[in-house]
């Protein structure tokens, strides 16, 4: 109990420490950070007033969105996607959904207006089969069925889950495609058979009887070749489309025999009820500017039919209604597109209201991209690499280009290009440029959050990289070479085929350059780090076939001068292995990767995978001792930090951690937790790495640090050489009790390293920390430390306090992933956090060190100083003047 | 003694010399004596003394002034120890000054040493340049113990460049 | 008497239907899925944000299971299968302290504070769980207001103003011929004991004289038992005298003794010869004893 108290009292210690040094101003949200929120692709949506309507997504989240500009009225985020989907919605006086999948159905009632949930209960089946639901007046109808042999449907009260016990079991040996069934209304259909013999079964759900109605697709919709498919009208009477030839047609199911309407409609049509009537919207390119979509209207029961333009340019493909609603002649329709975004349109204007970029809830890549210089600047630089170097020629070229930019400040701006897109005095103002899952590429400013520009990709999907999904982006050249444009190279998987997929564009501008569709399948891929003359890096791919390509093929001459020194590494998830390759038996005619070196970790599972961010730099290379002298750190440019997590009979799970040398395969060093499980995250800086996972034994996340170090004398003090090992270097390792669970981790990285790294992690919770390395490090050496230097006694569990928080009330949404980009002030690393929410902001490890604080008081100063001067003369003049009439006496 | 008082009081710069009270019983002369004066003889001895021995007394006090470097040098101690080996104002303005003395003293060595112009004083002057540099190596010693001298491997660690990279490795997680 | 006990009996009986245990014994057949139910405290009334419940999400081992909170604050998680959980509530501006709620293989249900270090040691929480709010979330950091008396005590400021002032204040406050009177008074008073110290002094560095230093002194003192303000009066003269020589600053006369010592040593440093006893005393003799 003592031990607790004295550990507690330290915790309040630090928590002042951590005070100090890590918070915010509340006079500072806003300034330099932006949030937006994002729902996922919508998958069933419902109008409930005029005002609003009701989302649900396939990232399982329910959103009730206003319809006047889009904004998020409430959302509530149920759980995780990968294996619970919503599977109904259905608003009426409150909303109500059936979510769920693997673990078992939820059943949920939400209050409309602000999203409080009213009623839950929980519903279990055979996760193996298919489940359908429909909801009539106050029941809820659990139907699933089994292909070729019955149908087996569940009555239950929708508010309280009671049942009346019995399962309606039928005899169904007509369902053989569960892709041919929908629910429409109450009812059940199924088509079954090939085209001419087509039949059409469906049931009512609500009766209590086992009536099957069977009909022929022949006698509803004629005798015509193609195969017909169904299609549920998302309206509550039991309306289906019978789509042959795509076109379809309008039957409305009634015992007996359903209703037919003859109308010719597109696939894509939805219902919009307009008070007693009933209006069939759909969307068509517009036979005016074919970019542009059309609204065809129909009226159901007297077959009016309407067309109108909008202004909604269709850059993505076919896009489809989610719901519509009419009152009078005014109409609200909301329609998804291919790239997930979210429109309203207004009828009968033609306007759209309002656009909502729902691909960036899944952000797949990120890269942050410095903007050039602008107009001014750049002709000031040209005004120094002139070329002729005699006097006379560089003196006539610098007063023209003065004359030149006198003018231009005197007849005002007249920048020709991004009027807005220049680089700032402290490097802040950058691009984000993001890839996401569902293959548009977006560039986002970092001061307004604003899109510049985006692009579509019709059928790409992104990689999977260790249980994430990922795409690659690359900078080839950035922006600072002012005349050649900067230029970003996007991976990504062909849907379809599999094979690679490579875009090159120009990241300020948005310019494509270049869309090339790979023929083979991407392995791996290498940024190589030497520029040609253009200051281009160029692209190395392997294939699935171990061959090698070059992007652009001009780069094949540097490649060949440093092969030698080029090396690759391929890590397998699910095999647990490690190969490396080297390319230097590369010739002219034939560049070819060898593989040098392999790497068996058993049979594990690789969960992580950690390199040193590329463009790091470490400032000091070495430690300073208690009695001065120095500890060299073991900064090892190669180095790879794998997790690997393998099952074990004895301890449940085994957590290894490797630190292996990339080009040699060396194993420098390694570590094995016990009973350690997934969650794990790897952060791998400088010459440390701290990774996270789960206790098993004692039920609670932990961290460990290792830091490794050479020794007191630095092997080689010019240059780091995997193939030069004399010894292996010492590493120091501590573990420490995490309060939180992390999703993910990032080290912070500003331009030369001189400020304290922190260690940012997303938490379930939706707040991101930011933990002070000083906090991590391991104090093995703590004897021999300075102890002046801020030394900091271990405690065990580490200490989170709410003002480390950097996004303080803005809490994140499941968070995916953190960015972390160095600003050209040393003090400043930007971040972006993205999930379902994007959120981005500044960090000043150690606080803003190379700027005057925010209220610095200039004006006292001033005044201060001005009136220091003046009373200093004044005084002078009386006390001369005193001094002369004393003489006088 | 009334009068005296007010009449001293009045003229504050005046001295009385029409007074004759509290003048010795040694000399019976008119004027008041000036003010710390005796009229002793050994003074006057002392006088004698001087008057006769000039050459020796120059050199005695050209002496004298050679080794009165070497005569602060326990001083400078003591003010080392007491200024203590933080780095704080205080000790940084004593080590300044320890500097700053001999460094001056040496370079007005010339003037110093004006009065031994006539006669050549190599002796001394090598004595008092030697003093001066044992203060200097005093101020020295205090540096070192204060940490100041570069004389560690850390104190160069920010001038150490980074390790020159050989070999670069790309590549990642297999992407098929 | 009796009623009274009825009635206790009554409550106790609907308190533990209260604290009833819902086990789910009708989902058994998926291994035993359970809930687990509890109440969430929004802070009191004047600090009670509009909406919290529909901001408020229950987090079951970092989302996990989730639960949502009703108008009321009653939360249930269902299916829930069988082991140790750590439950947490979240809401963007307030802080409530995560538990760990245990269920074990026959559906029991156990609430105890969240310990990470010590593991297994039990604090029990009630169950069915009440969450109460440990306060506003802190994510701000106080600018430092600047304030008057941050200047004023500032140690710089106390060094270089009050010195000045005192300077500047005290000349003008002794110049007033009362005070002054005051001041001489006080100093005569204090001066009394300053002679035989500077005797002490005299002696200490005397040596030879010092036997004639001690006649005089005796004698002086058997005169001066008896006429007390004349010593006084001698001694005022005395000080006058020095006035003469010195600029008449009313605190020299207090530090007096020190220049008198002053002017020893000078002499000793000065390289001349040590004053001998003689001019010791005749230098003593200025001073007029």
């Amino acid at each position: 109990m003592a031990t607790f108290k004295s550990i507690s009292s330290i915790f309040l210690v630090f928590l002042t420490f951590l005070n100090v040094a890590i918070s915010l101003y509340e006079d500072q949200i806003g300034k330099f950070d932006w949030k937006q929120s994002y729902i996922g692709n919508i998958k069933f949506g419902s109008f409930d007033s005029v005002k609003r309507v009701v989302v649900a997504t396939d990232e399982n989240v329910i959103a009730s969105l206003h319809l006047k500009n889009g904004q998020i009225a409430w959302r509530q985020i149920l759980e995780s996607p990968h294996g619970n989907q919503i599977e109904l919605l259905h608003v009426d006086k409150e909303v109500i959904t059936v979510s769920g999948g693997e673990s078992g159905w939820y059943v949920r009632g939400w209050e409309l207006n602000l999203g409080t949930i009213l009623w839950e209960w929980t519903l279990y089946s055979d996760k193996s089969l298919k489940g359908y639901w429909v909801i009539s007046k106050d029941q809820l109808i659990h139907l699933v069925p089994a292909v070729g042999s019955h149908l087996e449907i569940t009555t239950y009260e929708v508010r309280t889950g009671r049942n009346n016990g019995k399962t309606l079991r039928i005899s169904a040996p007509w369902i053989t495609d569960l892709s041919k069934c929908v629910t429409a209304g109450i009812y059940w259909t199924c088509i079954s058979g090939e085209s001419s013999s087509a039949e059409l079964h469906y049931i009512d759900l609500s009766s209590q009887l086992d009536k099957v109605y069977n009909l022929s697709v022949e006698k509803l919709i004629g005798n015509a070749p193609g195969k017909v498919t169904l299609r549920s009208l998302q309206y509550a009477e039991p309306d289906i489309l019978l789509i042959r030839n795509g076109v379809g047609r309008y039957v409305r199911l009634q015992p007996e025999l359903p209703k037919v309407f003859t109308y010719g409609l597109s696939p894509n049509v939805a219902v919009a009820p307009n008070g007693d009537q009933t209006l069939l919207i759909q969307l068509e390119s517009s036979s005016e500017n074919p970019e542009n979509i059309q609204i065809h209207s129909v009226e159901l029961e007297e077959g009016k039919e309407n067309r109108i333009e909008t202004d909604y340019v269709n850059k993505t493909g076919i896009s489809h209604i989610i719901t519509a609603l009419c009152r009078g002649s005014a109409c609200r329709v909301l329609f998804s597109a291919q790239d997930h975004s979210i429109s309203l349109l207004q009828l009968p204007a033609g306007k759209v209201a309002w656009t909502r970029e729902e691909a960036l809830s899944h952000i797949v890549a990120t890269e942050f991209l410095e903007l050039p210089v602008s107009e001014l600047d750049a002709s000031i630089e040209h005004e120094f690499d002139s070329v002729s170097g005699d006097v006379f020629g560089t003196l006539y070229h610098r007063l023209t280009s003065q004359a030149r930019q006198l003018s231009v400040l005197l007849t005002g701006q007249q920048s020709t290009s991004n009027t807005g897109l220049v680089r700032d005095e402290f490097g802040l103002h950058k691009l984000i440029i993001v890839a996401t899952n569902v293959g548009k590429l977006f560039a986002i400013d970092t001061i307004t959050g604003n899109v510049v520009w985006s692009r579509f990709f019709n059928n790409v999907e992104s990689f999977s990289l260790l249980n994430k999904h990922g795409m690659l982006l690359f900078v080839q050249r950035t922006a600072r070479y002012s005349p050649l444009i900067p230029q970003c190279v996007l991976l990504m998987k062909d849907k379809i085929t599999g094979n690679g997929i490579m875009y090159t564009f120009d990241p300020i501008t948005g310019e494509s350059l270049q869309l090339e569709r790979l023929s083979y399948q991407i392995n791996q891929v290498m940024l190589l780090p030497y520029e040609d003359d253009e200051h281009l890096k160029g692209l190395l791919i392997l294939s699935g076939d171990s061959q090698v390509h070059l992007y652009p093929s001009s780069s094949k001459s540097i490649l060949l001068k440093h092969a030698s020194t080029t090396f690759l590494y391929t890590a397998n998830p699910k095999q647990g292995t490690l190969h490396g390759l080297s390319l230097a038996y590369s010739t002219p005619e034939n560049i070819k990767a060898v593989p040098t070196w392999s790497l068996n970790l058993g049979q594990a599972e690789l969960v992580a995978v950690g390199i040193r961010p590329i463009n790091e730099r470490v400032h000091s290379q070495g430690r300073v001792l208690a009695d001065r002298s120095v500890l060299y750190k073991y900064v090892n440019p190669n180095l790879l930090a794998i997790a690997t997590i393998k099952d074990d009979s004895i301890h449940k799970h085994v957590l290894n951690i490797y630190l292996v040398d990339g080009v040699t395969g060396l194993i420098v060093y390694s570590t094995v937790h016990k009973r350690a499980d997934k969650p794990v995250h790897l952060v791998h800086s400088e010459n440390w790495l701290v990774y996270s996972y789960y206790n098993e034994r004692f039920r609670r996340i932990e961290l460990g640090a290792i830091e490794l170090y050479e020794g007191s004398v630095q092997s080689n003090s010019t240059a780091f050489s995997s193939h030069a090992v004399s010894q292996l270097p010492h590493a120091e390792a501590q573990a420490y009790i995490f309060p939180g669970t992390p999703l993910a981790m990032q080290a912070t990285i500003t331009e030369r390293g001189i400020t304290n790294k922190h260690i940012l992690v997303g938490l379930s919770n939706g707040a991101v920390t930011e933990i002070p390395w000083a906090f991590l490090e391991p104090r093995g050496n703590q004897g021999i430390l300075n102890p002046e230097e801020g030394y900091i006694p271990y405690i065990p569990e580490l200490p989170l306090p709410s003002e480390a928080t950097i996004n303080y009330n803005q809490s994140l949404a499941r968070i995916r992933g953190l960015q972390v980009a160095p600003a050209r002030l040393e003090s400043t690393c930007l971040v972006l956090v993205h999930g379902l929410d994007v959120y981005y902001t500044r960090v000043t490890p150690s606080k803003t060190f190379d700027l005057l604080k925010e209220d610095f008081d200039h004006w006292l100063i001033a005044i201060v100083l001005i009136g220091l001067t003046v009373a200093s003369y004044v005084t002078k003049r009386l006390a001369s003047r005193k001094a002369l009439k004393q003489a006088w006496k | 003694m009334a009068t005296n008082k007010i009449q001293n009081r009045r003229l504050k710069w005046s001295l009385d010399s029409t007074r004759n009270n509290r003048v010795s019983t040694v000399n019976d002369t008119v004027l008041a004596s000036p003010p710390a004066y005796s009229t002793s003889g050994t003074l006057g001895s002392s006088e004698v003394a001087k008057k006769t021995d000039t050459g020796h007394l120059i050199i005695k006090k050209s002496w004298e002034l050679a080794l009165a470097p070497i005569k602060q040098v326990p001083m400078n101690l003591f003010i080392m120890y007491m200024a203590g080996n933080s780095i704080s104002i205080f000790p940084i303005m004593m080590v300044g000054m320890l500097f700053m003395r001999p460094i001056q003293a040496l370079f007005s060595l010339n003037s110093t040493f004006k009065m031994l112009e006539n006669s050549s004083a190599i002796g001394q002057k090598f004595v008092y340049i030697l003093g001066n540099f044992i203060n200097i190596g005093l101020a020295l010693y205090k540096c070192q113990s204060m940490g100041l001298l570069p004389t560690h491997s850390s104190d160069w660690l920010a001038f150490v460049e980074p390790q020159v990279r050989q070999e670069y490795l790309g590549g990642g997680v297999a992407l098929f | 008497m009796k009623w009274l006990i009825l009635v206790n009996f009554f409550l106790v009986f609907a308190e533990i239907l209260c604290l009833e245990v819902t086990n789910g014994e009708e989902e058994s057949e998926t291994q035993g899925r359970y809930t687990i139910e509890g109440k969430v405290y929004a802070p009191d009334p004047p600090f009670t944000p509009a909406n919290w419940q529909s901001d408020t999400r229950l987090h079951i081992n970092g989302g996990k299971y989730l639960g949502f909170v009703k108008e009321d604050g009653s939360f249930i998680i269902h299916n829930v299968p069988s082991g140790s959980y750590i439950l947490e509530v979240l809401h963007p501006e307030f802080t409530y302290e995560p538990i760990r709620v245990e269920i074990n293989s026959r559906g029991k249900m156990r609430a105890r504070k969240l310990n990470h270090i010590q593991t297994n040691l039990v604090a029990p929480v009630p169950y069915p769980v009440k969450m109460k709010p440990l306060g506003k979330t802190k994510y701000f950091q106080i600018r430092e207001q600047w304030r008057l008396t941050d200047f004023l005590f500032n140690p710089m400021v106390l060094m270089m103003v009050l010195p000045l002032v005192l300077i500047m204040i005290l000349p003008k406050m002794l110049n007033d011929p009362e005070t002054k009177k005051e001041m001489e008074q006080i100093g005569s008073l204090t001066k009394f004991e300053m002679p035989e110290m500077s005797d002490l002094v005299t002696n200490f560095l005397a040596g030879t004289s010092q036997s004639q230093l001690q006649t005089k002194k005796s004698a002086k003192k058997s005169s001066d038992d008896s006429d007390f303000s004349a010593l006084d009066s001698d001694k005022i003269s005395s000080t006058e005298e020095i006035e003469q020589m010195h600029l008449p600053q009313p605190e020299e006369r207090n530090i007096k003794k020190g220049t008198f010592i002053l002017v020893i040593s000078r002499g000793g440093a000065c390289g001349e010869q040590p004053p001998d006893a003689f001019v010791l005393s005749r230098m003593l003799k200025f001073d007029g004893f």
